[in-house]
């Protein structure tokens, strides 16, 4: 087995990382990446919802959360509106659509509870909490 | 709309299952693009640039899609669902009891009929509720129309009650019931709908209501009053009307009872006094029911009673069912159908949406109706009606009008979580 594997290394060295060139958009994606992670999902949820006691839309909600330092949305903007229905559908964020098409966000009566009780204590596990993390 | 975005949502479209979830989705996602768009278009780069910016800011369709899926997946009630099927398959018990079940065509007529009512719920879910909300004068024209043409060609009387029989099939005046209950969901919901409106709209069918039953007639009135409470009408303006609705009446009430004819006034006090003298000279009335329910104890007598109880499979079959099954069972079955009640409103209290609510709030008030009704004049709390048990009576039309009922609740719970496009209606 270790063998095998060994041998494996050896093929990948010789048939794909030789073709394989670390270019300066990958050192940057990378960097990215590492910038986003600093901010857990839980942070992003509470900023989220900080911002959502006005009323929003979601390219609003993207714009500001930017300004607050968190990229995890940058080109990524679709995902934020997975997010929200998901809040929307937990009960915790209700909707209104404009003659425009625009579609606002506002935090609910419900929601803003949780958003007092998560800013409370931060570190403690709130069950509503994860599930709305998980899907 | 470019080619690029016109992809991006096709995308994202593609993974979503749900019709409704497609559209609003891509008209969320296509005035992001569209703001995106002028953001940068505003930096001063070009229509095309600015265009595929916006588009590559999105991220991943295929991804965004299919997680979106994932929230917006059409729900099936399976709480109701499996009630509405265990309440209709207790509705074979009272055949079984009554030894219906050999050589006779009740057990297949029931089984006939329990299958179109579970077609007709099972295919409501899949009917868009919300399409009906403006169409409530069609519903009211609808249910006037059949009114009107129950008291013109009735061709059977059933205790005063006009009654039109095709084979098997008996059409009365609450099959009219499902109608209004449309009717007014949908004048309701509207901003525009008038006071006036509603007065001269409810006398009118109230009218048409009367020349069947005072029962019909209760279920109408019952509805409509509850309904309106949800209503987007004035709130000091409905307890104004409705209080003196209700003024008048009781003088009407009094008025009546100084000029209405011996036996009248003898039917309402028998039922506020069963136990007088001349009632018990009556064939089969209350002390008769009472008797019979007592003592059924709490296994049962597991004798056939039908015998001694007319209307045994339909408007007196919890008390045939009481009596052989007895009080046990009774109170299962009691237990059962209030559930699907309680698992309506409960569905109607997380709603936020007005004509849905509506609706619920109209289809809890004539399903518990009929429960009460129909039980409580058996244990004694409630005059005698022809009201049917939910379900378990014999008969098609009732069947269908309580799978109507499941209909409305199936189609609404499957698209409760759409309901926040529907502001843009009002």
């Amino acid at each position: 087995m270790d063998k095998r594997l060994k041998n494996l290394r050896k093929t990948m060295d010789r048939e794909v990382f030789a073709h394989l060139k670390f270019t300066e958009n990958h050192k940057k994606s990378i960097r990215e990446k590492i910038k986003q992670e600093t901010h857990s999902d839980e942070e992003i949820l509470i900023a989220m919802m900080q911002l959502l006691v006005q009323e929003k839309t979601g390219y609003q909600l993207v714009s500001l959360l930017q300004s607050r330092g968190i990229l995890n949305f940058k080109e990524n903007e679709g995902s934020l509106y997975v997010i929200l229905h998901r809040l929307e559908l937990k009960g915790i964020l209700t909707s209104s659509w404009q003659e425009d098409g625009a579609k606002f966000y506002q935090l609910n009566q419900k929601g803003r509870r949780l958003l007092k009780k998560v800013e409370e204590q931060p570190l403690s596990n709130h069950m509503s909490f994860k599930e709305i993390l998980e899907g | 709309m470019s080619e690029q975005r016109n992809s991006f949502l096709e995308q994202v479209k593609a993974q979503i299952k749900s019709k409704e979830a497609k559209a609003f989705v891509s008209a969320e996602l296509h005035h992001h693009l569209n703001e995106v768009k002028s953001y940068w278009l505003q930096k001063g780069i070009s229509d095309d640039q600015a265009e595929e910016k916006a588009v590559n800011q999105m991220g991943n369709p295929i991804s965004i899609g299919r997680n979106l899926n994932r929230i917006h997946r059409p729900k099936v009630d399976w709480v109701t669902l499996v009630l509405f099927a265990a309440a209709l398959f207790l509705g074979f018990l009272p055949l079984l009891s009554q030894g219906y079940m050999s050589g006779n065509h009740f057990p297949m007529y029931k089984a006939i009929f329990v299958v179109l009512g579970g077609i007709l719920a099972l295919g409501m879910m899949f009917i868009d509720y919300r399409k009906m909300a403006n169409k409530g004068w069609i519903f009211y024209l609808l249910g006037t129309v059949l009114l009107l043409f129950l008291t013109r060609y009735f061709n059977t009387l059933v205790e005063g009650q006009a009654v039109l029989k095709i084979g098997p099939l008996k059409i009365e005046g609450l099959m009219a019931i499902p109608f209004f209950l449309m009717a007014w969901a949908g004048f309701f919901q509207s901003n525009r709908f008038k006071m006036w409106q509603f007065l001269l709209l409810f006398v009118l069918s109230s009218y048409f209501f009367l020349q069947f039953s005072l029962t019909t007639l209760f279920i109408h009135v019952t509805m409509t009053f509850t309904m309106i409470w949800w209503s987007k009408l004035n709130k000091k303006k409905i307890a104004i009307v409705l209080g003196s609705g209700f003024v008048l009446v009781v003088a009407w009430g009094i008025i009546g009872w100084m000029t209405v004819a011996y036996y009248q006034k003898y039917r309402v006090l028998s039922f506020l006094n069963p136990y007088n003298t001349e009632y018990l000279t009556s064939k089969f009335g209350l002390l008769g029911i009472h008797h019979l329910f007592v003592g059924a104890g709490w296994f049962g007598k597991h004798s056939f009673a039908d015998q001694f109880i007319p209307e045994a499979h339909t408007n007196f079959v919890f008390l045939s069912f009481t009596y052989y099954y007895g009080w046990l069972f009774a109170a299962i079955l009691i237990l059962a159908l209030s559930l699907v009640a309680l698992r309506i409103m409960f569905i109607a209290r997380n709603l936020n949406d007005t004509y849905s609510k509506l609706l619920l709030v109209g289809v809890v008030m004539v399903y518990t109706i009929q429960l009460v009704g129909n039980v409580g004049m058996i244990v004694g709390f409630f005059p005698m009606t022809n009201m049917s048990l939910p379900f378990i009576s014999y008969g098609l039309m009732p069947v269908l009008l309580n799978a109507f009922l499941i209909g409305i609740v199936l189609s609404i719970y499957r698209r409760k979580d759409f309901l926040a496009t529907n502001t843009l209606r009002d």
